[in-house]
């Protein structure tokens, strides 16, 4: 019988919960690494049980884990983030230049094939990839250079490179998302990258239709249909179907198109999900009622998830990260919130129950649908 | 200093990064190192550490700044 793993990522610790195809009951494993900030764990495509977490703390720096038995022990391997030759400028807040310096691993991407090989967003923005199992990192580093590096700024959380999306027909093209710079191509494995940013309006910027300085939040595809990309930017929800080309706006009737996470149904490519939050500076749902938005048309057209969540005095958020699907038969759709819930639906959003309530702040989720 | 901590690290690898930056080997800001009751975090890195250290009488302490919040 199948059965699903959850990967929770938090700021004190990392929790494993698992559950037969029903998820009805759960076991919870854990804290993993007590104490410490776990940015993102994510489990190889190519082999379910190994497994990567991003560790870190403000005493001791980043820490890369590494598992090869689906969480019951780990092993510390690499963790010497170097950016090649002279790392140079970025803008600062107040508009100054400010070298690059590495601070931390916020997302992990494995291979789809490959389970040694693995990809690693950072912040300060850049991309790294380890061919022997994060034992050593390598920079990508035609797209730190590729031009725009030294406009590109923090958003509220830094300069952080937070989505890496690796295309399941074409094993040549990767897409990678920054705060605040925007969207990048690679179609050459990551040696060369371009914005693809046409259609996004950032209405604080002072070009609001710039080549780069969009605050993009999160990226999402469906496996079937690589080249189409939905987009939670930091206002607007943006859809491209040409591989980021182009982009336009499907915020539709969402009650605020402000969010973080974005995510694509395991069966029906255009069924996504958002959590939409009231603004730039409340970070909360409006009204106090924590919903679901649901497109089944690609878009444009929403509904709200409800039923299972809280609908009254709900004030937390849900981190871009935070959001995740399975891929059994009955789509299951899971979110972690800042104040330390972790919801599941096991129907494709239409009820929610709590797996657990009371973790520390939830920075990531990630899913493994298990044989 | 230096010494003692490139012989730490030699050991245990996977301490490399986390007490010393890589390439610069400076002292990360919050670890903070004592012995024989003094502080010798801001004590340059070649400086010679206490006979009671290289003897083995003393402990050299590398510990988390107390910080919170």
């Amino acid at each position: 019988m199948s059965s699903v793993r959850v990967l929770v990522g938090t700021r004190k610790g990392a929790f494993i919960l698992t559950s037969d195809a029903k998820r009805e009951r759960w076991e919870v494993a854990g804290p993993h690494f007590g104490g410490w900030e776990l940015y993102h764990l994510k489990g190889s495509p190519a082999d379910p049980n190994r497994l990567y977490a991003s560790q870190c703390s403000g005493w001791s720096g980043q820490v890369i884990q590494r598992s090869s038995d689906g969480g019951k022990t780990w092993e510390v391997v690499g963790n010497k983030f170097t950016y090649d030759g002279v790392p140079g400028t970025h803008q600062w807040y107040d508009g100054t230049q400010r070298p690059w310096e590495f601070k931390r691993v916020w997302h992990l991407e494995p291979s789809l094939t490959d389970p040694d090989i693995v990809y690693a967003g950072v912040e300060d923005a850049a991309l790294f990839r380890s061919t022997d199992g994060g034992r050593n990192w390598n920079e990508l580093s035609g797209l730190r250079l590729h031009g725009s590096g030294p406009a590109w700024q923090p958003g509220a959380g830094g300069l952080c490179l937070h989505t890496i999306l690796l295309h399941r027909v074409d094993p040549e093209r990767i897409f990678v998302a920054i705060s605040a710079a925007g969207a990048f191509r690679s179609d050459d494995a990551g040696k060369s990258w371009k914005p693809i940013n046409r259609g996004l309006h950032s209405k604080y910027i002072p070009d609001p239709a710039a080549e780069t300085g969009h605050c993009v939040h999160r990226i999402a595809m469906h496996p079937s249909r690589p080249d189409v990309l939905f987009m939670q930017k930091h206002w607007d929800v943006m859809r491209s179907d040409d591989a980021g080309d182009s982009w336009r706006e499907i915020s539709g009737n969402l009650p605020s198109d402000f969010g973080f996470p974005i995510q694509v149904h395991a069966h029906e490519p255009d069924t996504i999900y958002v959590v939409p939050i009231k603004s730039d500076s409340e970070h909360y749902p409006p009204d106090g009622k924590l919903r679901v938005y649901r497109s089944r048309t690609g878009g444009n057209e929403w509904e709200p998830l409800t039923k299972g969540l809280p609908q009254s005095d709900c004030y937390v958020n849900v981190l871009r990260d935070a959001m995740a699907v399975d891929s059994l038969d009955s789509c299951g759709v899971y979110f972690g919130t800042t104040g330390g819930q972790v919801y599941a639906s096991a129907d494709a959003g239409d009820t929610w129950a709590p797996i657990v309530r009371d973790l520390p702040a939830v920075l990531s989720i990630e899913v493994q649908t298990l044989p | 200093m230096r010494s003692i901590l490139d012989a730490l690290e030699t050991r245990y690898p996977v301490l490399r990064g986390t007490i010393r930056h890589h390439g610069t080997l400076e002292r990360r800001a919050f670890l903070r190192f004592f012995a024989c009751g003094r502080d010798l975090s801001h004590e340059p890195a070649e400086a010679r550490l206490p006979d009671a250290i290289a003897t083995g009488k003393e402990p050299l302490l590398i510990i988390g700044a107390i910080a919170g919040g």
